[in-house]
């Protein structure tokens, strides 16, 4: 067969195409081609910039910042971006080479959590790059030339180059993949923007869209993929920074938007074997908390590659002016769509969105020749619009007008008329006035009456906001018309005030002082403490360090953790800043978060993320990645505490966080779930292949999976997964593996959890402020010496009889012997706001005792009648139950009931973790109430109390209902010294 | 070697006057290997030593299923055949692809194709006819007609031999031996890759209408060093003068290959 001159025909062929992306050969010589050669900007002054970022010389900061030793920065006079190094794994991604960052030029405004290069939603589809080089070829272009192949797929091939010229307000990026692998392959390369909500929104044109989108699900994702022209995005919080992306060769890509991840990119297709796909794309940013600063740059752009003409539309707000010092930012919001006079809001074409300037003048760019509809959104709602007709030139739209607002100044202040720190919470007084104020940001960021602010952001957010004690005048507030009440917060040691107000003026200020008093509750010897909470730093978080910080004193917290997801961060500067470094200590820690799925389990189909876990205390250290946070993927529990272990910077304490609750966007946020261990069957006692193995095996023979120290009982204000975590506590309990419960209130802003509540009340015999020491209270931790509440005070100890007298054992991890004749003595107390009506003793996992002669005060907002009940049991009438010789725990429980619950389901069938409510209020859980299609589920929060109920002041400063548990009293019935296994029963 | 052309000579001498591919039960029977093909058009597909004048039309669809992998691919392809004598020992081969549809589900990422497909153009020659014995050579060119992507154009070629054995009317016996070679045009590095297949069957043709092919064959390099045993099965009706139908079935094992099964259904006109 004379075949070899047709193969080298063959070969001729594929040389005589070009390999425009350096796809052929890993040599370092081969440069890729320039992305976007039809853009072209001039400036009288540019510059550019690429350095890889050491000690000296500082990243670009920001909200979200992330570039540390060994990222590359990379820049000209218009914007800074920076690309993780090579080996700087952040987020979801594994090897480095991500856009981290990106902000215009001087701003440090970075509001970017992470772009990447992937060719699906799976960690698996994203890039693992395994090459870099920086390109300095000053003056005409910077660039960053990467090589690598799809994680978990050596036979593709990916090169991406990230280039930057001066004058452009942005960075080109050339990515291309080549198919190696056998098989064809459903791909999309595309840009995945990480924004995990409460970050930045995303925005792309297109008929009923903007800011809203069609819900997205893992599962279903592919159904969400529609074209866009053009992908934005700007911040709601902090400091005002726009983002937006198009393609350079394609009019429009294709993607999905969701509040935790935007995709864009090439459509989606099959590429054979051999197959290679090319996507040039121009990322952009300004200065400006509107989509409509970078799409104007993007319409400028596509004027120039694809010869699409735009105009600007300018006009007037006219609204009262802000009050001194207070920058609005998306309170008022110019929205422009296409769309004829009439056209329903669903059929508008949304075109782009601007936050006015102080004097109220706005402009923005629009495609030419097309009809627009321009309204103006205040406060969360819709307020005025006007249809303009065809616009074929550049257009002056009459002027916008708002003025149904009133200006509040409040103060609060403690009985001796000094300043506290507090939160303010908005309620309407009617319905009404609910109907007249609730509002939103165009259908995101959730629903808020009255909308006085984002809700991710700084105060005010949603229907709060803080006050400082140091303001150097009364706090001044915005607000809608409208009658209110105002409730004053500070803390659950304090009393809480409200106060009326009805607006309806537009001219005056209502000046509001509130007076709250301190309550003796707090128990002697005891720090108050949130080990779990989030600021800017984390990727799902847009509140600014000193509202952040602000809230702990407003909480009246004396000890805040800071766990960031993946990332230290250190709140000591800014508490000093504040003024409450005095009686307010902060520690740094982490809340390692997994991104990659790995883990095989068997049964499940998917490979799971092993959840979340705090870490604290740890060295903050600003120069290295993660802020010296440790290396979190690809780790079974039992590798990440090794790893973890040597950054405690003292006595240290691992809290596995919401065992139970549900993943999100596929991500797994507790182990236990993770791998659906079953709580109807006893723990093995090592891995024997089951899932329960995988939980409590040591996988490099270190500590095991199960070796946490500490578990959340308690997670978020609303307490709305309370029974799932309290029941996995419960079982570690009868496992004989007891770990400290906690109560944290694993807050994101001011408005998905409040700081502090829950918390964590630790006996220990450091005190906040200077002398702080974390390592002291660590120890009290450790022994078990605290018990979680969002109000109710559980005084509890074993009275025994002692040589001389008695003796008070407190509850916490060591063992009890306590004599036949030894009595639990509990005292109850609690803020007159905080309903308590039973307090329940739970001995291994069943309620021993319920007592229920409970004192409640009539006025919630008075200052007395805080002591509720005290009683003493005899542990011989709360041991009955049980076998003589065995084991027991006790725990005490005080708040009001309850909610109905019933384990219906779970990931392989029931497991013993209740997953289902009395969602249709007949009183039974049962299938009627299953409204999941997963078969079981859902555990509604409960409903918003009315006014006359005695939990409505309760609802509205802390959310949920009222609870309270000590950790356990370990009782060594037998003397063997172990607390044995009590077993499933 | 000798036992082979042994046998060979042994056959042409005992039937002299009659031709091995006019000793069947039926010319509108199909005969020789099944033809389904892992690959483009036909490359790599079975091929009969008996070149007869025929159009035929058919569908062809196969899987691959690897929820593990979180990986499925589902093809199905309608081909338009021709084999066209020219001369009494050429023929020329021609195949395309009518509509390729693939349906590529990777991760929870679904993307389809839709179009024209990929075209063969060969020929084949008759090496060796005896009155039980054909062997036919040929080789066809992989015609980068794909219009359902852009991202790649597929071409090259496959040649082999094929032969026949028929001891009786009612049974046949025939073996391929094929290699194949394709290379991908892009702006990407060289996808050359290629391998061989080999195989063995037999048919029974109990009646005029209808015979009962089974095969069993092996390919290799084109995944790995071992691609897949690949038994294969086909039921073959006479329907009407010239007019036969086929349905085929192949279903890879071991190797490296992944696709579950493939399954055609072959309408064929002889004239």
């Amino acid at each position: 067969m004379k075949t070899a001159p047709l193969v080298a025909l063959l070969f001729a062929f594929t040389g005589a195409c070009r390999d425009v992306a350096c796809l052929r050969s890993s040599d370092p010589s081969c440069r890729i081609e320039s992305p976007c050669q039809r853009l072209s900007y001039t400036c009288d002054s540019g510059s550019l910039e690429l350095r890889t970022i050491d000690d000296l010389s500082p990243a670009p900061g920001g909200e979200a910042a992330l570039g540390r030793r060994g990222d590359i920065l990379i820049g000209n006079d218009q914007v800074v971006a920076v690309v993780a190094g090579l080996g700087d794994q952040n987020y979801i991604e594994l090897s480095g080479g991500s856009l981290l960052d990106l902000a215009p030029r001087g701003q440090d405004s970075d509001a970017l959590n992470q772009v990447i290069t992937a060719v699906g939603v799976l960690p698996r589809d994203s890039v693992f790059y395994t090459s870099m080089q920086l390109l300095d070829e000053r003056p005409a272009r910077v660039a960053i030339q990467l090589r690598g192949t799809l994680y978990t797929q050596p036979d593709t091939i990916v090169t991406t180059l990230f280039e930057v010229r001066p004058c452009e307000p942005g960075i080109r990026v050339r990515s291309a993949i080549f198919n190696g692998t056998n098989d064809p392959q459903a791909w999309t390369l595309t840009d995945g923007w990480y924004w995990s909500g409460r970050e930045p929104l995303a925005f792309t044109p297109g008929v009923g869209m903007g800011f809203r989108h069609a819900a997205v699900e893992l599962a279903t994702i592919d159904s969400a993929f529609g074209d866009a022209r053009y992908l934005a995005a700007s911040s709601h919080a902090g400091l005002p920074v726009s983002y937006a992306e198009l393609g350079c060769t394609d009019r429009a890509l294709e993607g999905f938007q969701s509040e935790f991840l935007s995709s864009f990119g090439t459509p989606r297709e099959v590429m054979p074997h051999g197959a290679v796909r090319d996507f040039d794309r121009f990322i952009m940013t300004a200065p400006r908390a509107d989509v409509a600063a970078t799409v104007d740059l993007v319409l400028e752009a596509r004027r120039q590659l694809f010869s699409e003409p735009y105009v600007t539309l300018s006009g007037t707000v006219v609204a009262p002016a802000p009050p001194v010092g207070v920058a609005r930012t998306d309170q008022l919001s110019v929205n422009v769509s296409m769309g004829a006079n009439g056209t329903p809001y669903e059929k508008r074409n949304a075109t782009t969105q601007v936050v006015p300037n102080v004097d109220g003048t706005w402009s923005a760019r629009v495609p030419a020749g097309k009809q627009y509809i321009v309204e103006l959104d205040a406060f969360g709602r819709d307020v005025s619009e006007l249809s303009l007709g065809l616009v074929n030139g550049d257009t002056t739209v009459p002027p916008l007008g708002f003025s149904k607002l009133e200006r509040v100044t409040v103060q609060v202040k403690d009985p001796v008329g000094a300043n506290l720190d507090a939160t303010i919470f908005v309620v309407p007084a009617d319905d009404a006035t609910y109907e007249a104020t609730k509002g939103d940001f165009n259908g995101q960021l959730g629903l808020c009456a009255p909308w006085l602010g984002p809700p991710p952001g700084g105060s005010p957010a949603c229907d709060r906001f803080l006050v400082w004690h140091a303001q150097p005048a009364p706090l001044a507030i915005e607000m809608p018309f409208g009658r209110f009440w105002l409730y004053a917060y500070h803390g659950p040691f304090h009393s809480v005030s409200r106060q009326f107000v009805e607006l309806a003026d537009g001219t005056a200020t209502v000046p509001v002082t509130f007076t709250l008093t301190p309550l003796v509750l707090k128990p002697q010897g005891t720090l108050s403490a949130d080990f779990h909470i989030h600021g800017q730093a984390s990727f799902d978080s847009s509140i600014p360090d000193w509202d952040r910080v602000l809230s702990f004193s407003s909480a009246d917290l004396d000890v805040a953790i800071a766990t960031d997801h993946d990332v230290i961060t250190d709140y000591a500067a800014v508490a000093k800043q504040l003024g409450i470094d005095s009686h307010v200590s902060t520690v740094s820690g982490v809340e390692t978060t997994g991104h990659m799925p790995f883990l095989e389990v068997p049964e499940l189909l998917l490979p799971i993320v092993i959840g979340h876990y705090n870490f604290w205390p740890l060295r903050y250290d600003p120069t290295s990645p993660r802020n010296g946070g440790p290396f979190d993927e690809l780790l079974e529990p039992g590798q990440l505490f090794d790893r973890t272990a040597p950054l405690f910077t003292t006595i240290g304490i691992v809290e596995l966080n919401h065992p139970w609750a549900e993943p999100v966007a596929g991500r797994d946020l507790g182990f236990p779930r993770a791998v659906a261990i079953s709580t109807l069957e006893d723990l093995p006692a090592d891995d024997d292949g089951s899932s329960a193995g995988i939980f409590v095996r040591a996988p490099d023979g270190g500590r095991a999976n199960d070796a946490h120290d500490a578990q959340e009982v308690m997670n978020g204000s609303l307490n709305d997964v309370l029974l799932q975590y309290r029941a996995f506590w419960f079982y570690m309990l009868d496992q004989g593996k007891p770990k400290v419960g906690t109560a944290n209130s694993d807050s994101h802003s001011l408005v998905d959890s409040n700081i502090g509540s829950p918390r964590n009340i630790v006996s220990t015999t450091t005190i906040a402020g200077p002398t702080f020491d974390v390592g002291v209270m660590d120890q009290a931790v450790l022994a078990g010496h605290t018990f979680g509440t969002n109000g109710p005070i559980i005084e509890a100890s074993i009275i025994d009889a002692a040589p001389g007298g008695e003796i008070e054992l407190p509850y916490g991890m060591a063992l009890l012997t306590p004599s036949t004749t030894a009595r639990l003595r509990i005292a109850i107390t609690a803020a007159p706001w905080v309903p308590i009506d039973q307090v329940r003793i739970i001995v291994n996992s069943v309620e021993a005792k319920r007592l229920t002669n409970v004192t409640s005060p009539a006025d919630p907002f008075g200052t007395t009648g805080l002591a509720r009940l005290t009683a003493e049991v005899p542990l011989a009438e709360l041991l009955t139950g049980v076998a003589s010789g065995k084991d027991a725990w006790i725990v005490v429980e005080a708040g009001t009931s309850l909610p109905l619950a019933a384990d219906l389901g779970g990931a392989k069938g029931k497991d013993g973790i209740p997953d289902t409510g009395d969602n249709n209020g007949d009183g039974v859980v049962d299938q009627r109430d299953v409204t999941s299609s997963a078969g079981y589920g859902p555990l509604l929060v409960p409903a918003a109390p009315d006014p006359s109920s005695p939990l409505y002041t309760f609802y509205h400063v802390v959310g949920g209902y009222p609870f309270a548990f000590t950790n356990p009293f370990l009782l060594d019935r037998n003397g063997n010294g172990r607390f044995d296994r009590i077993g499933v029963r | 070697m000798r036992a082979l052309l042994l046998l060979l000579a042994l056959c042409s001498m005992a039937h002299a006057d009659e031709r091995a591919c006019d000793r069947a039960r039926s010319t509108s029977l199909s005969d020789g290997p099944v033809v389904i093909g892992l690959y483009d058009a036909d490359l790599g597909a079975g091929l009969s030593a008996c070149l007869r004048r025929e159009v035929s039309l058919y569908e062809r669809a196969g899987a691959i299923y690897d929820v593990k992998g979180l990986y499925g691919d589902i093809r199905a392809d309608t081909l338009l055949n021709g084999i066209f004598p020219l001369g009494h020992h050429v023929a020329l081969l021609a195949t395309i692809e009518v509509v390729h549809y693939e349906l590529v589900v990777n991760s929870i990422v679904k993307a389809h194709a839709l179009g024209l497909g990929q075209s063969t153009l060969g020929l084949a020659g008759r090496v060796l006819e005896t009155s039980r014995f054909a062997l036919t050579a040929y080789g066809r060119a992989l015609v980068p007609t794909d219009a359902s992507n852009t991202t790649v154009q597929t071409t090259g070629l496959d040649a082999g031999v094929t032969g026949t054995f028929r001891p009786r009317r009612d049974i046949e016996l025939h073996a391929q031996l094929d290699g194949d070679f394709t290379v991908g045009l892009a702006d990407g590095p060289s996808s050359a890759r290629g391998g061989a297949t080999v195989l063995v069957g037999a048919q029974y043709s109990p009646a005029r209408w209808f015979g009962v092919v089974v095969d069993v064959g092996a390919m290799f390099g084109h995944r790995g060093a071992f691609d897949a045993f690949l038994p294969s099965l086909g039921l073959r009706f006479r329907v009407w003068r010239g007019i036969g139908l086929e349905l085929d079935a192949v279903a890879p094992v071991a190797g490296a290959e992944r696709r579950l099964a493939l399954a055609a259904l072959h309408l064929h006109f002889r004239f």
